[in-house]
């Protein structure tokens, strides 16, 4: 009791000295900090982070390497200052590709000085960091003390299994005191043994038939069933090479499926995306934050693939073999374009409740009986629609009572004949 | 002895219930293997699909770059504009947009820009899209009031200027060639122009 008490005095101790330093360094820049933030996520995230080079290079402890002036000039316009010779302006754009900065001339002095000041505070995060590891220390701690918890029960376990093991010795010793009897109780039920009374039953005529009957009609549904789903892949979830997540991008991100499925807009193919799309956005997106600063190992799979080193792509890249799922035989043809953009169906139509799935199943069967129930359920919508413009042409036509040639329902086409 | 009989029999009954009622609710439905094919041969295409391995070239893969100096039917080259500073200003004074702008362009355009452009540049082109929202994106310069990184106000970039950047990219915004056709970009070109007044 007194070891916690004292514990929970020193870490109210230790915070609020914490607190009071924070305070006494935060009140007189906090405002700058805020401004500078702010301003640091409009202007300068586009290419540049605390911590990691991107476009620019890393801004972490840029106070110390340049002075506030030479700062201030360089951010307003960085070219100038190249042209005008200065020695670190020229070292620093030769160094990064003679990639230019961005011009900044209608920032004020002050707000420079405010992002730079963010720039500082944000350098420094790493002690927050720290201090989140303190944490996950203390949720250490918790599973510790369940552990405790565990050997516990253990230990009462063990007593109570030789307690147990007391008491059954005790009543072998009874047994054996009185063997005799007990084995002349155990002579005496001896009545029509198992099989005898497979054989009695056996000869009930009735029961037998019902035995068979169910039998039969478990066998011929299981057999029924099997069946119809031979080659029916309705719920087929393989396990992929990329632990992609739909519910994050397409559910919580809320990404249109054809970002990435940019083909079923236009394409028989609703096509896979090639890593390239992937890199749009994570180039800049590692998840980092979740691992420790380390880039998540999953979207690491991705750098492998295409030989990316942070900056540059490599000649080693090889193809990420995501397992298909979605199989249409091919004596059947299918095309995403037709349903997607000429009927407008969304893709949750076929695919299901995609935004949730963390790992993609097959949602519906994909037979036959499933593509044709749609078809016969689904209403046409011809209204603006051009893809039934010459479809409904030639219904006017024929209500008009003009003569339709072969040509006015698209007879002309070439690949009517030459597929 | 009937009594007995009655009780068993429900007994089983019961007990025939409950376990297929326990086997019919396991699971969730989804299932790593594809269960029982029968004559796997005629699902499998004889032809490949785009995304197929493939023995019969050297990197393994169906889905193969053009060979070099070709051009796809309906493709525009646009080689003259490397993805440099000279090549950006030089196809922003020469280029202009091939398509006609008119009502069912601007359409197609303002969808391609939905899926395509407004997770980061939102729906206006306030550079304030969803994922910008979330924080999970630095946010783009605005179309209307922003200042483009490579000088001047967004409001002014003109055709080429903005091709040239869905062509190959700019700062962390990737190339979006291979996810828009050529006609779909100048699509695309167009309604930013309209963004670009609000």
């Amino acid at each position: 009791m007194r070891n916690i008490s004292l514990l929970f005095r020193s870490v109210v101790k230790s915070l609020m000295l914490i607190m009071a330093t924070g305070l006494t360094i935060g009140t007189a820049s906090a405002q700058d900090v805020k401004e500078g933030e702010s301003l640091f996520k409009q202007k300068c995230t586009s290419c540049h982070a605390i911590n990691s080079d991107m476009v620019g290079p890393a801004l972490k402890g840029v106070n110390d390497r340049y002075s506030e002036e030479w700062l201030l000039k360089w951010i307003k316009n960085s070219q100038a200052l190249v042209a005008s010779g200065d020695e670190q302006a020229v070292a620093l754009f030769e160094g990064h590709n003679r990639v230019a900065m961005t011009p900044f001339p209608d920032l004020s002095d002050d707000q420079i000085r405010s992002i730079l000041a963010y720039i500082d505070d944000a350098g420094q995060a790493p002690a927050a960091s720290a201090t989140a590891e303190g944490g996950a220390a203390n949720n250490n701690d918790v599973s510790g003390f369940m552990l405790v918890g565990l050997g516990i029960v253990i230990v009462i376990a063990l007593l109570v299994i030789f307690a147990l093991n007391r008491v059954i010795r005790t009543l072998e010793r009874i047994i054996v005191n009185k063997e005799i009897e007990i084995v002349d109780e155990e002579e005496e039920p001896k009545g029509p043994t198992l099989m005898d009374k497979v054989k009695v039953l056996s000869k009930n005529k009735r029961l037998v038939f019902f035995a068979v009957l169910m039998l039969v009609v478990f066998l011929g549904s299981a057999g029924w069933k099997t069946l119809w789903d031979v080659g029916v892949h309705q719920g087929y979830q393989p396990v992929q090479p990329i632990k992609f997540s739909h519910q994050l991008h397409a559910g919580i991100n809320q990404i249109e499926c054809q970002y990435c499925h940019s083909g079923a807009f236009k394409s028989k193919n609703a096509s896979i995306p090639s890593a390239n799309v992937c890199m749009n956005c994570h180039k800049y997106v590692t998840a980092s934050d979740k691992y420790n600063g380390e880039t998540s190992p999953e979207i690491q799979k991705i750098y492998d693939a295409l030989d990316w080193d942070g900056q540059n792509y490599g000649p080693d890249q090889r193809p990420i073999q995501w397992i298909r799922i979605h199989n249409l035989p091919d004596f059947a043809y299918f095309n995403h374009s037709q349903h997607v953009s000429v009927a407008g169906l969304e893709c949750q139509n076929c695919h299901g409740p995609i935004e949730t799935m963390d790992e993609v199943y097959q949602f519906s069967p994909l037979t036959m009986k499933w593509c044709v129930n749609c078809h016969r359920e689904t209403e046409v919508n011809h209204k603006d629609n051009a893809y039934y413009d010459k479809l409904v042409a030639a219904h006017d036509k024929l209500k008009e009572g003009d003569k339709i040639t072969a040509a006015s329902l698209g007879g002309l086409e070439c690949g009517k004949c030459h597929y | 002895m009937l009594a007995m009989n009655k009780t068993k029999l429900f007994g089983a009954a019961f007990a025939a219930v409950v376990f297929s009622a326990l086997v019919s609710s396991c699971g969730n439905k989804t299932t790593r293997s594809t269960g029982w094919e029968f004559s796997r041969n005629m699902y499998d295409p004889i032809g490949y699909n785009p995304d197929q391995p493939n023995d019969n070239f050297l990197n393994g893969a169906t889905a193969q770059v053009p060979p070099a100096g070709t051009t796809p039917v309906g493709f525009i080259r646009f080689d003259n504009y490397p993805n440099t500073p000279e090549g950006y200003e030089a196809a922003g004074a020469e280029v202009k947009n091939p398509l006609e702008r008119n009502e069912d362009n601007l359409k197609h355009g303002a969808m391609l820009y939905k899926s395509f452009c407004s997770p980061c540049h939102g729906p206006e082109g306030h550079g304030d899209g969803t994922i910008v929202n979330m924080e999970k994106f630095p946010p783009p310069p605005s179309y209307a009031t922003g200042t483009s990184s490579r000088g001047g106000a967004m409001k002014d970039l003109s055709d080429g200027k903005i091709y040239h950047t869905i062509y190959y990219g700019l700062n962390l915004m990737g190339s979006h060639a291979s996810q828009l056709s050529p006609d779909e970009r100048w699509k695309v070109v167009m309604y930013v122009h309209e963004l670009q007044k609000k």
